[in-house]
């Protein structure tokens, strides 16, 4: 039997069908982590936020529309989230500096210690934590999921022109940061 | 749905080098310690199952709480109202002032009253105490509460998107003022 297409699934969900729900999340769920995991660098945080995603979007799939695509609107969900999340941590950081919080959290801990792993990893996501946010977006929807421009339009709810720009000043930038770096084998 | 078009058509050239080359660079980023296993996927759709379910079980929540609480709140507000309307509050005699309460107090009454609103930085007035600072802590002292009574993350974690992105506006314009 052929799988229900995501509008589908929407519409059975409306109609008081939840498991179609699931089928939805076990379709997207491993994208919106990695879109998320794009984000954020780190595992943890990437895990928080396809659960919030979800949630979400279950609760507010009365305002989807069914002319647009629903992997759209949910990434634009995940973006959303991913980008909040990141300001907190942004905040977090700024915070630890300050002297006032220095009093009072316990020391050593810094913000990107979570990241773990390759060092091509870890200079790549430093690289990235120094974009502005929306040429991190269109970074992160272009580089690594290859999403075409319109559907990144669609998702960002920017012209795609300007995301093309975005995307060429992302590229360069990160190249520029990158340029010491060689290619390690694991 | 995710094939790449050909949209990339008018990009420029060095950018598709510098791509490609960040491309090859990458390439061997095949996996990193913290990649979930084969099992976490199967494991997540039954959690997201599960958040979804909890948050989706508010909304019943809600249609309960409406009769166990909201109705029994409108009963209890009503009630309070007819209270009023019937309450005829005590009439104080014109003329009286706090000090002559007071001063009907015993000596000792009068001393213990007096250190204990000294101690407390309470004024006593004729018209009553009064307190300036009752409710206007100092802003240094909310902040340390706020921060010394928990994770920071958990007090961000109330902020509304705005005001966390309002706050690091705020934040960055500081830092860059300070390194100035």
């Amino acid at each position: 039997m052929e799988e229900p297409t995501d509008l589908e699934y929407v519409l059975q969900v409306r109609g008081g069908n939840r498991q179609a729900f699931t089928g939805l999340m076990r379709r997207h769920q491993e994208r919106v982590y990695w879109i998320a995991r794009r984000f954020v660098g780190n595992h943890a945080d990437a895990d928080d936020i396809v659960q919030e995603t979800f949630v979400k979007a279950y609760l507010g799939l009365g305002d989807f529309r069914n002319d647009a695509a629903f992997f759209t609107w949910l990434y634009r969900i995940t973006v959303n989230l991913s980008l909040n999340a990141n300001r907190k941590k942004q905040v977090m950081a700024y915070l630890r500096e300050s002297d006032l919080i220095a009093r009072f959290l316990p020391g050593g801990e810094k913000p990107d210690d979570r990241l773990v792993g390759h060092e091509t990893e870890k200079a790549l996501y430093e690289a990235m934590t120094t974009l502005p946010e929306k040429q991190r977006s269109v970074f992160v929807l272009r580089f690594f999921e290859r999403m075409p421009y319109e559907e990144i339009s669609d998702v960002l709810k920017t012209s795609v022109g300007g995301l093309k720009a975005n995307y060429h000043h992302a590229i360069r930038k990160i190249r520029e940061q990158m340029s010491d770096v060689e290619p390690e084998q694991r | 749905m995710w094939n790449r078009n050909n949209d990339n058509a008018d990009t420029p050239k060095d950018v598709e080098e510098k791509e490609e080359e960040l491309r090859q660079l990458l390439g061997s980023l095949t996996g990193s310690s913290e990649d979930p296993s084969p099992g976490y996927w199967q494991n997540l759709t039954a959690r997201n199952n599960l958040r979804v379910d909890e948050a989706g079980s508010g909304r019943a929540i809600s249609i309960s709480w409406a009769a166990r609480v909201a109705f029994p709140g409108a009963i209890a507000i009503l009630f309070f109202f007819i209270g009023l309307h019937y309450y005829v509050p005590r009439q104080i005699p014109d003329g009286v002032s706090v000090t002559e309460v007071v001063s009907g107090f015993s000596e000792e009454g009068q001393d213990s009253l007096y250190r204990y609103l000294l101690g407390t930085g309470y004024e006593m007035t004729e018209n009553g105490i009064f307190y300036e600072d009752l409710f206007d802590p100092a802003e240094e002292g909310i902040e340390e509460y706020l921060i010394s009574s928990g994770d920071t993350r958990v007090l961000l974690s109330t902020f509304s998107d705005e005001q966390i992105s309002e706050l690091l506006l705020l934040l960055r314009t500081r830092n860059e003022n300070s390194r100035l």
